[in-house]
């Protein structure tokens, strides 16, 4: 009686407390491992119910984000298929209009996030359908101006957390949409490497003054085997658009801990056809002493065709091993040199050839050297022993010859 | 004696079993933080516009050995060709097959015997021809025709030495892979600071999938049994372990499915062990053996995007036989490179990695099955406190169930690989019930493995009989006869996978 008494005057909360006291001091007769396991339990009850409803909620949240884009498409993939298809240069207006009328809201009425967002996926979609060249620059242009995508990608950079940055960042790219170099600018110093390196990368898409600064000013700037494509493709972008393009030159001789900014340099010379760079790559190239950078300089060089340097290619030939010898061979064969005297240069590498692929190389120079080539190619392969017949048939053979073997 | 022997037991299936608990509850997490990290930076379309069009993108070779693949190998290559990257080639290696494997490439290819100046960089067993395509829609294809070998090791070394880029993918000719997934790949390997020498992928059943034109028209979980416990078997191995060992720097393996390679390392240690039977593990131990022995920093890298659907064994005597290779594959490599467990000199690899897979994967079933008839032998002496029994029972089903609903979670946010939303909760049903079916499976056919090691050291694949793939008209007709509608059977239909091994 005096214990329900007892009770009887606790309020709730202090029952609650001798109850939660009571079961903690039950709790602590039980063995160490049972008590562990209890607690790990408790929260393995909590976790699974909770993950269930994230896959549930987060994959609702996705179909809801198709949907909408969706929707979005059919409403406007004709119209932008239209503007950026159109030979003729539209008007800001009348993009304006085209759109508005999708819409079904003012002209002037301004975009969304929500909008933008889908909108912007929706045109990147048709550019990198397009392939940027097959679109009306122009109006696509109009496009970015009358959706204001600029000013929504600089708002989403300087308000939005590092993650958004970067997606803004990228899809700036994408679109090929040009952000003030300010705002670009000021994130090219970031702590976080990921934002800082795709910030200067856009900084380079579209800046008319100092693009490249990133790059040859800063001694920070690490080149890694990522920036390749990454700066290739602005630099496509920059060169279609009449932007101004970078001396590779001045690339090549940055004080860099590896040669791959070299090597990419080199490859950019002959991808752009830098014709006032020739001179000076064939200057770089007697001074260089790494054989991987001296090599691909001679096979640009080659390639290009640039005569100046076959005399040279000689010389270095037979102080030169591996790599670089296979490079002056392809050199000399691309350069399309003819004549008894290269022929029998061609026959002496054959004959010193140590590696499998250099001798490959030395045949398929000799093979297409002209009729002479021909002739001193079908000499060797008579007098050639059984197992080396292989490379002569293999040479030979439009099908297998791919020149693998000269990478 | 026996009081001592009983209490050592006990306390060494505690710490035991709290040690790999902890590991997974390490993994999960970390993995979590690699996913996260992976996806805040490049979107997969920015990867590929990128690569699309840079000249100094490197090329990759993908070499697929095929053996008796007559009912498969046209499909299987047509959709190999269809990937979609700027430089590749695909290099087929008929394995002396018995059955029609070459002649049909040869008649729907348009393939001619070339002369070809092959070098063998790696030792096989003797090369005899090799194919090209007149056509020009295969240029990218290349057939290399050798003696059978009798391993898969034998019949790659014959493609990495055709090889002609400075990377390989190493497949299996019946797996079908992401039309995009070598760009994931290959920006694992630009993207590093170190040189990457191998990359592996995330990989999947393909039991009940659906193919139009050897594209994936239509994914979900197998329905079958077994590849259903298998894909979730899978995702939690790449997602989650994969993922951790790729984090810490001691990736123990890349799966022999599908993974990149270095072709200059891969030939400079050997490529595949010729009579190894678990040759994916054993080429990362030579490989990473090198990189510590020339002091040169490596990585070897997980890639969270599904890019590999393999066909899984449906049957109990396909999975009987397929588990029992790896076991005998996981105790020939413990048994070739004991050297470098505990050995300082290898890094994380030697300390971390082949220390723990000794006592967690390779101790593992031996351990469960010595606890398994304990249990039995306590139960029939009735010295079980039965309380504390189901206790520590349910903590630790539910503890692997957490483990399974986050790798679940972990895949829908790497991306919805899956054609409905319904097939993620699907997986939840061979979460609930692999501990009770699925594992003591597994158990069993890894000693069966062990045993078959110690007793007979047999190096044979064995052989393997494909029924293939269902394409998407195939199965619908097919379904629409069993008396289903047309969309029921569109929605159902299955390319159920042939008695396939893996």
């Amino acid at each position: 009686m005096d214990n329900y008494y007892g009770f009887y005057e606790l309020g709730y909360i202090e029952y609650y407390w001798y109850f939660l006291y009571s079961l903690y001091y039950d709790f602590l007769e039980y063995p160490l491992m049972v008590r562990v396991c209890s607690v790990i339990l408790t929260l393995l009850f909590l976790i699974i119910p909770t993950s269930c409803i994230v896959l549930v909620v987060r994959n609702h949240l996705i179909q809801r984000h198709l949907r909408k884009l969706e929707k979005a498409r059919k409403m406007y993939l004709e119209t932008f298929r239209k503007i950026l298809t159109d030979e003729n240069d539209l008007s800001a207006e009348r993009v304006r209009e085209m759109i508005s009328e999708k819409r079904g809201k003012r002209a002037e009425a301004k975009f969304t996030n929500d909008e933008l967002n889908l909108l912007t996926q929706i045109l990147k979609e048709k550019v990198q359908e397009y392939n940027r060249k097959k679109i009306n620059r122009n109006n696509y242009q109009q496009i970015l101006t009358v959706l204001n995508v600029a000013g929504w990608l600089e708002d989403t950079i300087e308000k939005k957390g590092v993650k958004r940055c970067i997606e803004a960042f990228n899809l700036a790219q994408v679109l090929d949409c040009p952000l003030r170099g300010s705002v670009s600018a000021r994130f090219a110093y970031h702590k976080d490497l990921h934002l800082r390196k795709v910030a200067r990368i856009t900084y380079m898409l579209t800046n008319k003054e100092d693009p490249y600064r990133y790059v040859e000013g800063n001694h920070d700037y690490v080149y890694m085997d990522s920036d390749g494509p990454i700066l290739h493709d602005i630099l496509m972008y920059r060169h279609d658009n009449g932007l101004m393009m970078p001396n590779f030159m001045d690339w090549i001789k940055l004080d860099q801990p590896t040669n791959k900014l070299r090597l990419f340099s080199i490859t950019e010379i002959l991808y752009f056809k830098k014709e006032e760079e020739y001179d000076e790559l064939y200057a770089y190239m007697h001074e260089t002493k790494d054989p991987i950078v001296k090599g691909n300089a001679i096979r640009v060089l080659g390639q290009i065709g640039y005569r100046k340097v076959e005399n040279d290619l000689y010389d270095i030939f037979n102080s030169a091993q591996g790599f670089l010898r296979v490079s002056i061979i392809a050199a000399l064969r691309d350069l399309g040199v003819r004549g008894a005297e290269v022929v029998d240069f061609f026959k002496k590498a054959y004959a010193k050839a140590r590696r499998e692929n250099e001798a490959m190389t030395v045949l398929d120079a000799l093979y297409n050297c002209g009729a002479e080539g021909r002739l001193a190619f079908s000499e060797l392969e008579s007098t050639a022993p059984e197992s080396e017949k292989k490379r002569f048939a293999h040479i030979m053979n439009p099908i297998t010859n791919d020149r693998a073997y000269e990478r | 004696m026996n009081n001592w022997l009983f209490t050592f037991f006990n306390y060494f299936m505690i710490f035991y079993s709290a040690g790999l608990i902890l590991s997974y509850f390490l993994m999960t997490v970390t993995s979590f933080f690699q996913i996260y990290k992976r996806k805040k930076y490049y979107s997969a379309e920015y990867i590929k516009r990128i690569l699309l069009n840079s000249p100094t993108t490197p090329g990759i070779s993908i070499v697929a050995p095929a053996y008796n693949e007559e009912t498969t190998v046209v499909d299987n290559v047509r959709s190999l060709l269809d990937m979609d990257y700027p430089t590749f080639e695909i290099i087929i290696i008929n394995d002396g097959s018995k059955d029609k494997t070459l002649e049909q490439l040869i008649e729907n290819f348009d393939l001619v015997e070339v002369p070809y100046n092959y070098i063998e960089h790696i030792k096989t067993k003797p090369f005899k021809r090799l194919f090209k395509s007149t056509n020009e829609l295969y240029k990218r294809l290349v057939v290399v025709d050798k003696e059978n070998g009798g391993t898969k090791a034998d019949a790659s070394n014959a493609g990495v030495n055709v090889a002609q880029y400075p990377y390989f993918v190493c497949t299996d000719v019946d797996c079908l892979l992401n039309p995009q997934g070598l760009y994931y790949l290959i920006w694992d390997v630009l993207s590093s600071k170190e040189r990457v020498i191998a990359v592996s992928a995330t990989m999947r059943m393909a039991n009940s999938c659906t193919l139009k034109n050897g594209k994936l028209s239509y994914s979900r979980p197998p329905g079958a049994f077994l590849p259903m416990f298998q894909e979730l078997e899978y995702m939690r191995s790449f997602l989650i372990g994969k993922t951790w060992w790729a984090a810490i720097g001691g990736m123990p393996n890349v799966s022999g499915g599908f993974g990149l390679f270095d072709t200059d390392i891969a030939i400079r240690v050997g490529g595949y062990h010729g009579q190894s039977m678990a040759e994916d593990m054993d080429m990362i131990a030579r490989m990473t053996a090198y990189m510590y022995h020339t002091n040169t920093p490596y990585k070897v890298t997980q890639v969270p995007q599904t890019v590999c659907w393999t066909e899984g064994p449906s049957t109990l005597t396909i999975f009987n036989r397929q588990r029992t290779r790896w076991g005998r594959g996981l105790f020939q490599v413990f048994h070739l490179y004991w050297d470098i467990v505990f050995n300082r000199r290898y890094g994380v690899y030697g300390m971390v990695t082949l220390p723990y897979l000794f006592i967690f994967e390779f101790l593992g079933p031996i351990v469960e099955a010595v606890g398994f008839i304990v249990l039995l032998c306590l139960i029939i002496n009735n010295a079980i406190n039965w309380t504390t029994f189901w206790l520590l029972l349910t903590t630790v089903y539910m503890f692997m169930m957490v483990v399974n609903t986050m790798c679940i979670n972990y895949d829908n946010y790497v991306e919805r690989v899956y054609s409905k939303r319904r097939w993620y909760l699907f997986l939840f049903i061979p979460a609930a019930l692999e501990a009770f079916i699925y594992h003591p499976l597994t158990v069993i056919f890894a000693l069966k493995g062990y045993w078959s090691y110690i007793s007979t050291g047999e190096f044979k694949w064995g052989e393997m009989k494909r029924k293939g793939f269902k394409k998407e008209a195939e199965a619908t007709i097919q379904q629409t006869e069993q008396g289903m509608t047309p969309e029921a059977a569109n929605d159902d239909a299955t390319s159920t996978a042939g008695e396939a091994e893996k």
